[in-house]
């Protein structure tokens, strides 16, 4: 606590100076300074002052920078006016002459070192904005400075001061900050945003800056009154003082004054209270004191909502801070500004677009409802034409009139749902390749008459291009019509030309005419819905303005463009371009090349209108009017032919099925009028019993009708056998391919769109009603086309039954058609109890028949007369045109020789695999047999080898292989197939039901016999075969016969290499090669009996693997050996390896762990040359590494010293030495390999050495084996403990000791050893009593100590009964006891050998 | 391994065994032997086997037929035989349940004032 100003200021006596001045430099703070008593500072009087600190403050006082200065052992301080104005503050005059550390005590912590820095080692420091919070304003206030601390010198040189220059940098580097978070705050402004992303993501800055805002709120009002939380920064939610609402009503208790914000005011609030809780402090030791609450304010509204900003208790909360917190909440406001006027953009968006659909639907609908009342006005309409074809002109005239508006209405009507679905994307278009040229020519065709009718020329440029345009018909006819109807339209002289070119990738269709053009300024227009030229001349004022909008739509359906050109009184010409290809379209629409289809009756509304336009011939008004003589009527559309007069197939029976009764009325006049039966049922309920009752020829049905509807009533009669098969004629009001397709997906045989002409309609049922009865007919053509069939043809019912076969079936399999139907299974099929593969083979190829669409498959059958044959079947599930029912449609051949030649190829290989896979001449003897069993099926293969002299040796695939035990019968039978030639195949050789055949085995002749039972012959193909495969089996034989030799040296090499195999206690081994069938590799372990009880440890592996690297190894490990035995230090032993390794050529770069064990202390040294460390897992499941002492692999720096490492070994911890195969594997880092070993050896720590050392083997194997040699070495401390003593009782005590010496290496408790000792000395003390009377009277110990349990067996050659001993041997009795007290588990067992006691305890 | 040691001492009718090694079949007849011995002018005998590290069965049985002996020896009226066990004595007595025909001292002297107490 610095003193009061006044305190220091009443401290001071002013005293003249001597010699000059040294404060004169500055009169207020000279004058401060000369007030010091310098007489009690370490300085002195002023007088006695040096030169050098004279100057120093001389310079100090004259400088305008900010600077102060330290001198003398107590760094006496000195500052200037500078220094004073910005820093010092409040210390001032306080300060002056006090000890540095004292005037600068709170930061002393900061600056002190680096003063000492300075003064011990008279160099500068520079500190560039020091965060140092300084108390000179009454608080600790968060400032920044630059400062330099430079050394002070006197007159000899030495640092005896040190100079302060320092820039405070406060106010720059908080405004930087702030200045970061308001530029963060208003980054990427782009990114439109909802409300809660801008919130997020501004709280995602404010969050990073913890300095100024140590945190912050920002509440949201919510429509209903109060506010909710939207996003804090720096504080948790659920925070005391962040409360996830606040009530409307602003409560007196609420956190945040909720109701003053919503008006808009400001508001400081001290941060205080129980209900604010302990406040998180954002960067600072201490949280904020106060908070600065703001409404986020909402142009020409209430705020959105307001922002808690907690300050920042070290900076007072000054203009510039408010002015940040401001800026921040103002951020805050424009981003919720622009995030709800996004949204609303959006919600306005989607109304508008909601608005479109529901035109569009609306359009779709009034147009589908002005078809059906059309189609009643048009019919009658016709109807009357005709017959008041002779009626008067007027009459005549108007029936023309009302005909060709109807037309005209239609055609409108169309438009509008083309238009409809396009905007719906309804369009259902089919793109063909077509010969554009061709058909736009056929096209302009139609038009011609009209064109010349009023005096124009036509001329029609149409050249065949080189390549197919994929156009849909209906579009393209409406595209040429409509611009050839424009042209007509407003072209009064002149001519109207037509053309088709080939462009760059595309075909060019013009369209130009002579008429009066369009001023430029509309051409932009031309293709505007609904635009029409004003005041244009033009034949005829009708016209709704869509046609030219409708073009262009269409053209560009098709990928294409359109343009039009036009100059007003010259002419206009539009110019549409197709792309060629079909990658432009959606490949799904696309369809082949159709016919050269007619054109369709679309022409006809155009044509008719057109021909209105034209000057009158009152001669042809008829004509003119669409009658049959018109040429425009030339146009195959059948609308204005009359009704066929008498029809051979007349009459037929026909149900009409329609809600509307007009309709029915109309509908059944026309057909009763061409002679039709006609019955009417109003729905299709109706329908659907009427067709029951009695089938009609034809049913002609709407497909919109109450309860069961057009589509669904076609459905249900193809379901029923009895109706499947009548004609159905859908009548819709719903034009469009869509529908139509779906029409006829439902079964419909023909589909009519209202409105429809009567002739249209009477054509149709007349094609249907002559299609079913022309079926009859077919029928008799498909049977004669089947039977002239050359691969064998059937056809199957759904139940898999065969109804119909051909000739060529007959020849394959015998079996005729008299024999129809062939119900499963069929007589072909091979019997399950002769050939049970065979036969569920074919049943599951025959029910795949069933369950697939498609398919083929191979399967064995049986010929009428009993021989195997193999057949190829090809199948396809059809729909019978006639019952609708689902057939089975197949074609099949006899592929019989090409299945035994692939039959043999594959038991060849299958043979070749098992023989060249064994890895011994028995192995690939037995594997050959169960091959040949497997392949026939036989219930048993024998095969007898007749070496010299001994009795034949025999090999069987089942049990019984044993040649004495065969039949007299048997054995002569293989004795005369010995004597036969070899590789010929005899059945019944051995009796019936057999086959063999004789074969050379290295080790004599062999008589190889296959047992394949009655059930089934034994062809001459499996003659072939079994001789094929008994030339490759002695082949194999032979090969395998070698190895086996080869494995014998091997092995005898082995033997030599590895030495004896005879363990010290305590150590379990694995070896593994991985080359097969040799049993040694470049991995080897050892151990070596050294003096003093040690045992030296040796695993190592060499470069390299199989017999190669077994060299080397062998090399080693003898060298290794002798080595241990000379000097038993791990370190020396490698390195005089190194020496020896040096002179053995590919001994370079082997790695070895060579390790020295005393197991009666329990230590290891070892030294390792580059080898994987062991590992060691100790008793409470840790492991532990033993990764010292590791230096290069052998002979790679020999004469380089080697590190030597000695480990304890903890009692019951277990040692893994290892070579690398083990743990390495492809892809997996090496580290990842041991740490796996080590868990697998903390997890089986309380396994028994074998046991582990198996488990190891097991769970690090790869899936498919060992890919590389393994070694694997294990010792656990200590090791067991085994005994053989005579079975004398003063044997008793030096056991006792052995066994108490063994249970303290174990480091169990005084206890334990105690009741182990006990037990043990019951077991031994009758083991004694009993093995005394024997002449075998040894008596063996063995201990063994598990991670947690140590185990005891006591075995002696006598025998004792337990646990109720016979009277007068109680004491036995009494052992037992003791026994099974002192320990866990007492198990005794006893035989005529002698008696073992196996007793365990846990270790506590 | 010490040799079982068994020093026998009368004092005021009282005598004291004092056995020092371990006992099993290859000692425990001598530690009857012994026993019997002592048992044998009547005086009450008090067992010293804190210096015994290691007994088994056939100790515990050598001390059990001693006494039978005692209580056959004298008219029914056994002579008392009081044991002063090491830990591993006693864990092995308590298991036999013997405390009930062999009792327990935790050492001589408060074997002696058990006598003199009776």
């Amino acid at each position: 606590m610095p003193p009061t100003p006044d305190a220091a200021a009443g401290r001071g006596r002013p005293r003249p100076a001597g010699g000059l001045d040294p404060f004169a430099a500055d009169g207020e703070i000279g004058r401060d300074l000369a007030a010091v008593d310098w007489a009690a500072t370490p300085l002195g009087p002023t007088a006695g002052w040096p030169q050098s600190l004279r100057t120093a403050v001389s310079i100090l006082l004259s400088s305008r920078f900010p600077m102060w200065l330290a001198w003398g052992p107590e760094l006496t301080f000195f500052c200037n006016a500078a220094y004073r104005r910005d820093t010092l503050g409040r210390k001032y005059p306080w300060a002056l002459g006090r000890p540095a550390g004292e005037v600068w005590a709170e930061i002393w912590a900061d600056i002190g070192p680096r003063i000492d820095t300075v003064l011990s080692t008279a160099e500068s420091t520079w500190d560039e904005a020091l965060l140092l919070f300084l108390e000179r304003s009454g608080y600790p206030e968060e400032t920044y400075h630059t400062f330099s601390y430079s050394p002070l010198r006197d007159e000899d040189g030495a640092v005896v001061g040190m100079l302060c220059v320092v820039s405070e940098d406060t106010v720059r580097v908080i405004g930087e900050r702030r200045m970061a978070t308001l530029r963060d705050l208003g980054s990427d402004p782009s990114v439109v945003r909802t409300e809660q992303e801008t919130l997020d993501f501004a709280g995602r800055q404010l969050g990073r800056n913890l300095r100024d805002l140590p945190f912050t709120l920002t509440y949201l009002f919510e429509e209903g009154g109060g506010a909710r939380l939207a996003q804090a920064s720096g504080i948790a939610a659920g925070h005391p003082a962040a409360p996830a609402a606040i009530a409307e009503d602003g409560a007196a208790d609420a956190v945040w004054p909720a109701q003053a914000l919503h008006r808009g005011e400001t508001a400081l609030l001290e941060l205080r209270g129980e209900l604010i809780g302990e406040l998180p402090r954002g960067d600072w030791s201490q949280p904020p004191a106060q908070a600065l609450v703001l409404p986020l304010l909402r142009q020409g509204g209430t705020p959105y909502g307001f922002l808690v900003a907690a300050l920042n208790r070290y900076r007072p909360l000054d203009e510039a801070y408010r002015g940040f917190v401001e800026l921040t909440a103002g951020h805050l406001a424009a981003g919720m500004a622009i995030a709800r006027s996004y949204a609303m953009q959006q919600r306005r968006a989607e109304e508008l677009a909601e608005l479109d659909r529901a035109k569009t639907t609306f359009f779709s609908n009034i147009s589908h409802e002005f078809r059906t009342p059309l189609t009643l006005i048009m019919g009658p309409l016709e109807e009357l034409r005709g017959r008041l074809a002779g009626a008067d002109a007027r009459t005549r005239a108007e029936l023309e009139a009302v005909h060709r508006n109807g037309i005209r209405l239609g055609k409108l009507v169309n438009t509008l749902l083309d238009f409809a679905r396009i905007e719906a994307g309804r369009m259902r278009a089919s793109y063909q390749p077509v010969d554009l040229s061709a058909v736009t020519a056929e096209l302009a065709g139609v038009f011609r008459s009209a064109v010349e009718r009023a005096g124009l020329g036509f001329e029609v440029d149409c050249p065949a291009l080189a390549e197919p345009v994929h156009v849909d018909r209906d579009m393209w006819e409406k595209v040429v019509l409509n611009l050839l109807s424009n042209a007509l339209k407003f072209t009064f002289e002149g001519s109207i030309r037509v053309a088709v070119r080939a462009g760059p990738g595309e075909a060019v269709v013009t369209v130009a005419d002579t008429g009066i053009g369009v001023p430029e300024s509309e051409s932009p227009l031309l293709f505007e819905r609904f635009h029409r030229i004003e005041n244009a001349r033009s034949r005829s004022n009708e016209g709704s303005g869509i046609g030219l909008a409708l073009v262009k739509e269409l053209v560009e359906l098709h990928g294409g463009t359109i343009a039009a050109a036009s100059r007003e009184n010259v002419g206009t010409t539009f110019t549409v371009r197709l792309p060629l290809g079909d990658a432009h379209l959606p490949q799904d629409a696309l369809v082949a090349a159709g016919g050269a289809a007619a054109i369709s009756a679309t022409a006809e509304p155009f044509i008719q209108e057109a021909s209105r336009w034209l000057p009158t011939d009152p001669s042809d008004d008829q004509d003119a009017a669409g009658g049959p003589g018109d040429e425009a009527q030339r146009v195959p559309t059948g609308g204005q032919q009359a009704p066929p007069g008498a029809d051979r197939t007349l009459p037929a029976k026909i149900l009409v099925a329609d809600d509307n009764a007009d309709m029915r009325a109309y509908l059944t006049r026309l057909l009763r009028g061409a002679g039709h039966d006609v019955a009417v049922v109003n729905d299709g309920v109706y329908a659907l019993e009427a067709a029951r009752a009695q089938a009609p020829d034809l049913i002609v049905s709407d497909v919109m009708m109450p309860r069961l509807n057009g589509l669904d009533l076609v459905a249900a009669l193809r379901e029923d056998a009895r109706t499947s098969s009548i004609p159905v004629l859908l009548l819709s009001a719903r034009a469009g391919q869509e529908d139509s397709i779906e029409g006829f997906e439902a079964g419909a045989d023909d589909y009519l769109v209202k409105p429809f002409s009567a002739a249209e309609l009477l054509a149709r049922v007349r094609a249907n009603v002559e299609l079913v009865r022309l079926r009859t007919h077919h029928l008799r053509w498909r049977t004669a086309l089947v039977d002239s069939l050359q691969e064998a043809f059937f056809v199957c019912d759904q139940d898999g039954a065969v109804v119909e076969i051909n000739a060529a079936f007959t020849d394959i399999l015998g079996y005729g058609p008299e024999g129809l139907p062939y119900p499963a299974p069929q007589p072909w099929w091979p019997k399950a109890e002769l050939d049970r593969a065979a036969h569920e083979r074919l049943s599951e190829a025959f029910s795949n028949l069933l369950e697939q669409d498609r398919g083929m498959i191979t399967v064995p059958v049986v010929h009428r007369e009993g021989h195997r044959l193999w057949i190829s079947a090809a199948f396809n599930q059809v729909q019978d045109p006639d019952t609708g029912r689902r057939v089975i449609v197949g074609t099949c051949r006899d592929v019989t020789a090409e299945r035994y030649a692939i039959q043999r190829e594959s038991a060849v290989a299958a043979l070749s695999l098992r023989l060249s896979g064994a890895a011994s001449l028995d192995e690939a003897m037995n594997g050959a047999l169960e091959v040949l069993r497997s392949l026939w099926g036989a219930e048993q293969v024998l095969a007898a080898v007749f070496a010299d002299g001994a009795a034949p040796a025999l090999t069987a695939t089942g049990p019984d292989a044993d040649w004495d035990r065969l039949s007299d019968s048997r054995q002569a039978a293989l004795n005369a197939l010995r004597e036969g030639p070899l590789l010929a195949p005899a059945t019944h050789a051995a009796g019936p039901g057999g086959v063999g055949v004789a074969l050379e085995h290295p080790r004599g002749p062999m008589a190889l016999w296959l047992d394949i039972g009655n059930r089934r012959r034994f062809t001459d193909q499996d003659l072939t075969l079994l001789s094929l495969l008994a030339g490759h089996l002695a082949q194999g034989l032979a090969r395998a016969h070698q190895i086996d030799r080869e494995r014998e040296t091997a092995l005898a090499l082995q033997r030599a290499i590895l030495g004896p195999s005879r363990l010290p206690a305590g150590f379990a081994v694995r070896y593994e090669p991985a080359a097969r069938p040799l049993e040694v590799g470049g991995d080897w372990y050892d151990t070596v009996a050294l003096s003093g009880g040690r045992i030296g440890i040796v695993v190592g592996d060499c470069v390299g693997r199989g017999l190669e690297a077994a060299t080397v190894m062998g090399q080693l490990r003898s060298a290794c050996r002798a080595l241990l035995l000379q000097d038993p230090r791990p370190d020396q032993v490698l390195l005089a390896l190194d020496h020896f390794a040096e002179g053995v050529s590919g001994a370079m770069c082997t790695t070895v762990f060579c390790g020295v064990l005393d197991p009666v202390a329990g230590r290891l040294a070892y030294s390792s040359a580059g080898h994987l460390p062991g590992i060691l897992a100790l008793p409470d499941g840790t492991t532990q590494l033993l990764d010292r002492a590791l230096a290069l692999p052998l002979a790679v720096r020999p004469g380089a010293p080697r590190p030597c490492e000695e480990r304890d070994l903890p009692a019951r911890s277990t040692l893994l030495l290892y070579t690398d195969g083990l743990v390495e594997r492809r892809r997996v880092v090496l580290t990842d390999g041991i740490a796996r070993a080590a868990e697998v050896m903390a997890q089986q720590r309380g396994a028994a050495l074998e046991d582990l050392a198996a488990q190891l083997m097991n769970r690090l194997a790869p899936a498919d084996g060992y890919e590389d040699d393994v070694a694997l070495l294990l010792y656990r401390q200590p090791a067991p403990l085994a005994i053989t003593f005579t079975a004398e009782a003063g044997q008793l005590a030096p056991v006792r000791g052995a066994l108490r010496g063994w249970l303290e290496k174990c480091d169990v408790p005084v206890e334990l050893v105690q009741k182990v000792l006990v037990a043990v000395g019951e077991a031994c003390t009758n083991a004694i009593e009993h093995g005394r009377r024997r002449a075998d009277d040894t008596v063996r110990l063995r201990a063994e100590a598990l991670v947690d349990q140590i185990n005891v067996t006591v075995v002696d050659a006598g025998q004792w009964k337990a646990p109720v001993p016979p009277v007068g041997s109680r004491r036995r009795g009494h052992g037992l006891m003791v026994m099974r007290a002192m320990m866990d588990d007492v198990a005794i067992t006893s035989s005529a050998a002698g008696t073992t006691v196996a007793m365990r305890t846990r270790i506590r | 391994m010490p040799p079982l040691s068994i020093t026998s001492r009368t004092q005021e009718d009282t005598v004291t065994l004092t056995v020092t090694g371990e006992i099993d079949l290859g000692n425990a007849e001598s530690l009857y032997k012994a026993l019997a011995e002592a048992l044998g002018p009547g005086a009450p005998v008090v067992v010293d086997l804190t210096a015994v590290g290691f007994i088994d069965s056939r100790g515990l049985s050598a001390l059990v037929r001693a006494r039978h002996e005692a209580v056959r020896a004298v008219d029914a009226v056994p002579v008392p035989i009081l044991l002063v066990p090491s830990d591993p004595v006693a864990r092995l007595l308590e298991l036999a349940g013997t405390d009930t025909i062999l009792p327990v001292y935790p050492d001589q002297a408060a074997a002696r004032a058990a006598l003199t107490g009776a």
